[in-house]
């Protein structure tokens, strides 16, 4: 696959992976014990990878690590959609850290567009991450 | 003779100094005299000390000082619990060698609650850098700092240096029994404070009340952020490790209007040094109390017998 990291712009966005709750406004975090209706995963449907709308913490992160793990482990480059991420917490960028680390030698986990509060841990926590890129604010 | 005598310790031995001064020519000469002691040695010299004006003055008055490491405090050491992972990061890139550090976290400006952190920093030093070459000199501002000050600089530092006359602190005192949480009470929480209780499922309901309380203090979308993750970690770590759950609570200080976040669990940490060690070698608790000790200005610890308070700090400027 050639990589491709930041070129295209415009979403990607395919099918909703986790469903989301409709209806009568729930109490965020409350619909679900991993906080189904805080944080939206969906696959990208001409790269590998996922878009993240949402929020991710305690509740969360379990389910972003396990539709990490459930990408396909072939060949290039990772692609996260992050403009939609609202929030995420330490074990978030953790996991996406974690990720990057376990991805073989030559390929890449793109964040594309995240928050300033994903910059900020990774520059701190992970500066030297290999695999681990971000686009340009 | 400041520090003149360090060469003869033992290689692994941490010798902490306060020097007291009274005007600025007590600093530059006292202050000079032991960059240079140490420069002399062939060693590393960091230096943090507050305000650009007495970085200049050391840096004229230690002749040949190209090889020493200057920062101003009042940016690497505004939380004061930054200054010892920022001090072991240097030791730990001039490893082998005694390392040789002048610190002034202390300033007339300082807030109460500021300062009580400081000293807490300054006990912990001894503890932190025990078995580690290394001499700590901090300048101590005897004309703008009240009594009480001085008589913390005897209480957490081993040796007091005043104009060429260096001598052991006659009341030196054990730094583990100094940093504990009886010694340092935080005032009480104001009444007009928001409080909310949490339990699992709660932490949104944390990050909209921190972000609307964000808003009212004036914090710009970075500062905000910065602060929504250190309050979103700790709430975090209260429901990895206890059941019971916690309380948050917000204010505005008066009269800065910074806004404090503080929580409480039934949790205990025994570790002084959680929240100033470099995270890679930390547990999951020590690593979130590090991140927030980056991202708030000022962050407040006290666990006991009966349960853990931290209060975050968090101010427009940065």
């Amino acid at each position: 696959m050639v990589p491709a990291p930041f070129g295209s712009q415009q979403s990607e966005h395919a099918g909703v992976l986790c469903s989301v709750v409709t209806g009568a406004e729930p109490r965020a975090g409350d619909a679900g014990p991993e906080g189904d209706d805080l944080l939206t995963i969906s696959p990208l449907n001409r790269r590998v990878g996922l878009r993240l709308d949402g929020e991710v913490d305690l509740l969360t992160v379990a389910r972003l690590e396990r539709a990490l793990r459930g990408l396909p482990g072939v060949d290039g480059d990772v692609h996260l959609e992050l403009a939609g991420l609202r929030f995420i917490d330490l074990s978030g960028a953790a996991a996406l850290a974690a990720f990057a680390a376990s991805l073989g030698q030559g390929r890449r986990l793109l964040l594309q567009d995240p928050p300033l509060m994903l910059r900020r841990m990774i520059s701190l926590l992970w500066p030297q991450q290999p695999g681990l890129t971000m686009s340009p604010p | 003779m400041t520090g003149s005598a360090t060469s003869a310790l033992p290689v692994d031995t941490v010798q902490h100094e306060a020097l007291f001064y009274r005007t600025a020519q007590e600093f530059v000469a006292g202050t000079a005299r032991f960059v240079r002691t140490g420069l002399d040695t062939g060693d590393p010299v960091l230096v943090a000390v507050p305000g650009g004006a007495k970085i200049e003055a050391l840096r004229s008055a230690a002749a040949g000082a190209g090889s020493v490491q200057f920062a101003d405090m009042t940016e690497v050491g505004r939380n004061p619990a930054r200054i010892i992972p920022f001090v072991r990061r240097f030791a730990d890139q001039h490893a082998g060698r005694r390392v040789w550090f002048v610190g002034e976290p202390i300033w007339p400006e300082r807030s109460a609650a500021e300062y009580r952190e400081c000293v807490r920093h300054e006990a912990l030093l001894n503890t932190a850098f025990a078995g580690t070459a290394i001499t700590i000199f901090c300048p101590y501002d005897v004309a703008g700092l009240d009594h009480g000050a001085i008589a913390d600089a005897w209480r957490t530092h081993p040796v007091l240096v005043d104009g060429l006359d260096t001598r052991p602190s006659p009341g030196y005192a054990d730094p583990a029994m100094l940093y504990a949480a009886d010694d340092w009470p935080l005032p009480d929480s104001p009444t007009g404070a928001e409080v909310l209780p949490y339990q699992h499922h709660d932490l949104h309901r944390i990050r909209e009340l921190v972000l609307r309380w964000a808003r009212l203090a004036g914090l710009g979308a970075d500062r905000a952020d910065d602060l929504l993750v250190a309050v979103n970690k700790v709430a975090t770590n209260t429901l990895a490790h206890t059941d019971a759950g916690g309380t948050l609570r917000i204010w505005r200080e008066p009269p800065t209007g910074r806004l404090v976040c503080e929580l409480r669990d039934t949790g205990r940490i025994a570790d002084p040094l959680v929240g100033r060690r470099l995270p890679a070698i930390d547990a999951e608790r020590g690593r979130g109390l590090w991140l927030a000790n980056q991202f708030c200005d000022l962050v407040e610890l006290r666990s006991n017998e009966h349960g853990t308070t931290v209060r975050l700090h968090a101010s427009q400027r940065s």
